[in-house]
């Protein structure tokens, strides 16, 4: 873990806060809403005009953990179409948790998932494999869903899991928050690597 | 009939999915007509790819690009197809030449220069080196990565703060550079002026750097080296940037630097990276001594401590001016571009474009000493773009290409007015007063608003304006001036004014509804009360009172109705048969 712990911002600036940097990367075919995830996240806007990611786009996000545990997520958010393999296994490489996002309008893109996830298992081959979870986009579009929630609930235990549509702010947030707060504590804390003396167990 | 591929089928799908959303902040793109070329563009490209068995037939990135080139081809100016047709008369050619030619200077063949631009880009320029992926257990690096690679390392010997900072982050370079290089900045810059004025200065420098015909130096990536300016703008928007986290460079568009700074700073790389020494000024090596003081160099303090680049702040709102590609270069090069991917598409085009030379050749030749009145007649309010554009040393050296290998030059002189100025500079040129625009030709492109049309531009009756603004061979009404399919109607010479049975016959064929009533009462041609298409006949300008009154008190010959229409053509009729030349519009039956 030491080399993730990274500082970020000025060097010569003795104030700036030490930041504990993790990976988190988005997985899943085009269009699904890696992108609005990532910017309802860490910009909190939601664009209404689609630009498709050419190769990876990248975000970060600043949070204060309680117990004054600067994190900074680096959120890459890879473009779904584009990449040949072996680039992709270079942004897979080192992240500490990987976020599958699939378009509950879109069965394919939930079947795809499983290849996204043999990636993800190859690249991590021996080490231990990052935190994953199950993301579902687009509930505002519920009336033509075609993944069912169950379908969804039956990967549990292997996910942490959202359910969440970027168009709909306000309600999602919350969710989205919550959800990426999971991700980010279950980093720090099942990990382990930071020695669980410094954190305080914190109840969402 | 098609052979069924299920590769290719998966990548249509994706081509529409991609097109459908491709450029959706450009409204000129967004429309149906435009996507549809645009899709219709990217299959043919599938085609002819599985023809010649070219693998990466479409990645996604490729419809940017397309698009790019769809909007550059709709902006182009198009020679009027009587000229053309002159042009082309005079040039000894064959019947299916002919065909051809016609083709490459119409309008209509939008989408194919734009696939003939693309198909350039991407295998002249090898932009697809870009695209793809070393096949599975190959041990090397994708070119892509390899490359990005490349610039990062290149920038130690010139900042080495900057490289330092960039290798600090441990992210491998195609994690930052990939879309730079892919969509060669399209992302990056300000679309659509920022854009093309740099790919402008990266196509030219190509054009110019490539048709010396020296082999690259040993060791060059060939996709660096088919654009060769590009390497070192990525370089100039990395150091005009410093950054300090990767993310002001994965999101450049936020505050993306002056792009003629940029380009100025990437020639500056350039010289340097060869000469080992920052350009004060006495040390460049320019092959003609011309070159010295026609532009201007940067004080030695701008370099290397990037002192005198201001750092972006918020980027000023840009006025809604559209910049055409090659405007900031005289607007010829691109006409290079078109006519030399034109050339490689369907054999060699000859002088048919040449004739746009004379004119904008001019403009970058004067150096930048003041704002050059635009030769397309740019409105007094509108602020005048300085085109501050650094040019690659060949461009300031050379007054034109050393070997051009662009068709059209080899045989025919170039035009006259172009030679002259090779001695005197740009003196000569400067005093010219600012050519007024031509009307049906060269459209100003600044009043781009799409709600003025051509008619408003022309002070005629709609139809006739029409008629006018085009050749009188082309077939405006079917059947009127073709002779096929329709049977024209036999018309003895008309003595203006005369109506007899076969004008009503031909009055059948107008577009325009029959006029019932024997020749009502023409209507005023004022604001308010034009019967037919009232907006076209409508100026776009708002009349004053007592011009209306001058209007009402004027003849009234030009009248949007069925009536009004056969005067017209009558007195046209009249006007010929007075010129002595008989028979223009009824041609196949005065023969017989």
């Amino acid at each position: 873990m030491a080399e993730l712990r990274t500082q970020l911002g000025e060097d010569d600036d003795e104030d700036e806060p030490e930041y504990v940097q993790f990976k988190v990367i988005l997985l899943g075919d085009g269009a699904v809403g890696k992108t609005s995830l990532a910017t309802r996240f860490c910009e909190d806007h939601f664009a209404k005009q689609y630009k498709q990611t050419i190769g990876l786009d990248f975000f970060v996000k600043r949070v204060v953990l309680p117990g004054d545990v600067h994190v900074c997520l680096q959120i890459w958010d890879i473009g779904g179409q584009s990449i040949g393999g072996k680039m992709l296994s270079n942004y897979i490489y080192g992240s500490a948790a990987v976020v599958l996002c699939y378009d509950i309008t879109n069965y394919q893109s939930f079947q795809h998932l499983e290849d996204w996830l043999f990636l993800v298992k190859r690249t991590f081959d021996q080490t231990p494999m990052p935190y994953t979870a199950l993301m579902g986009n687009k509930v505002d579009l519920a009336h033509i869903r075609a993944v069912k929630v169950e379908k969804h609930s039956q990967e549990e235990g292997l996910f942490l899991q959202g359910l969440h549509s970027f168009r709909r702010a306000l309600r999602c947030r919350m969710a989205w928050a919550a959800s990426l707060s999971t991700v980010y504590i279950v980093i720090c804390y099942g990990r382990d690597a930071l020695g669980s003396s410094t954190f305080h167990h914190v109840a969402l | 009939a098609q052979r069924f591929n299920p590769q290719n089928a998966k990548l249509r799908k994706l081509i529409r999915l991609d097109v459908a959303r491709c450029f959706a902040e450009v409204p000129r793109l967004r429309c149906g007509a435009a996507r549809l070329a645009l899709r219709n563009l990217l299959e043919v490209h599938l085609r002819r790819c599985e023809a010649r068995g070219r693998q990466q037939a479409y990645c996604q990135g490729y419809h940017e690009l397309a698009a790019v080139m769809l909007l550059a081809c709709m902006d182009g100016t198009w020679p009027e197809r009587q000229r053309v047709e002159e042009e082309l008369s005079k040039m000894n050619l064959g019947e299916d030449d002919i065909a051809v030619y016609k083709e490459l200077c119409s309008a209509e063949a939008v989408p194919a220069d734009a696939l003939a631009l693309l198909e350039a880009l991407l295998y002249e320029h090898r932009l697809v080196d870009m695209y793809e992926p070393k096949p599975e257990g190959d041990e090397d690096e994708d070119v892509v990565a390899l490359r990005c690679r490349r610039i990062i390392t290149a920038l130690r010997p010139i900042s080495a703060d900057v490289a330092d900072k960039v290798e600090s982050w441990g992210l491998s370079p195609h994690v930052l550079l990939l879309r730079w290089v892919r969509l060669l900045f399209l992302r990056e810059l300000k679309f659509p002026n920022d854009v093309l004025v740099a790919w402008d200065a990266i196509f030219a420098d190509a054009y110019m750097i490539n048709s010396d015909e020296k082999a690259p130096a040993a060791g060059v990536l060939p996709s660096s080296a088919a654009l060769p300016l590009s390497d070192d703008f990525a370089q100039a928007m990395i150091l005009a940037m410093s950054p300090t986290n990767p993310e002001q460079l994965l999101h450049y568009s936020d505050r993306s630097p002056n792009v003629n700074q940029l380009l100025h700073l990437a020639h500056q790389l350039r010289v340097y990276q060869r000469n080992g020494t920052w350009n004060s000024g006495n040390k460049m090596q320019s092959p003609t001594p011309s070159a010295e003081g026609s532009f201007p160099q940067p004080p030695a303090a701008c370099y290397p401590k990037l002192t005198g680049l201001q750092k972006p702040s918020v980027p000023p709102k840009e006025k809604d001016r559209r910049y055409t590609m090659g405007d900031s270069l005289g607007g010829e090069v691109f006409g290079h571009a078109l006519g030399w991917a034109a050339s490689r598409l369907s054999g060699a085009l000859e002088g048919v474009l040449k004739v746009e030379r004379a004119v904008p050749r001019t403009k970058d030749i004067e150096p930048a000493v003041a704002p050059v009145p635009d030769r397309t007649g740019r409105r007094s309010s509108e602020p005048v773009r300085p085109t501050i554009i650094p040019p690659s040393p060949e461009l300031t050296a050379l007054q034109r290409p050393r070997r051009d290998s662009f068709p059209a030059e080899k045989e025919s002189p170039l035009p006259s007015s172009f030679n002259s100025l090779e001695g005197e500079g740009g003196d000569t040129e400067a005093q010219k007063p600012p050519q007024a625009p031509m009307p049906g030709h060269r459209k100003p492109r600044e009043r781009g608003n799409s709600e003025e049309t051509d008619a408003s531009f022309w002070p005629l009756s709609p139809a006739l304006s029409g008629i006018s603004a085009t050749s009188l061979s082309q077939p405006r009404f079917k059947g009127l001036f073709s002779a096929s399919p329709l049977q024209a109607p036999r018309i003895p010479h008309m003595a203006p004014g005369q109506v007899d049975e076969s004008t009503a016959q031909l009055r059948s064929l107008l577009p325009f509804p029959k006029a019932s009533k024997p020749a009502p009462a023409p209507v005023s041609r004022s604001t308010t009360s034009t019967p037919l298409e009232p907006s076209e006949s409508e100026p776009f300008w708002a009349p004053l009172p007592e011009q209306v009154e001058a209007e009402k008190a004027r003849p009234k010959l030009h009248e949007p109705s069925a009536e009004g229409v056969m005067k017209d053509l009558d007195d046209l009729q009249a006007m010929l048969h007075s010129l002595g030349q008989p028979g223009n519009l009824t041609k196949a039956e005065v023969g017989t």
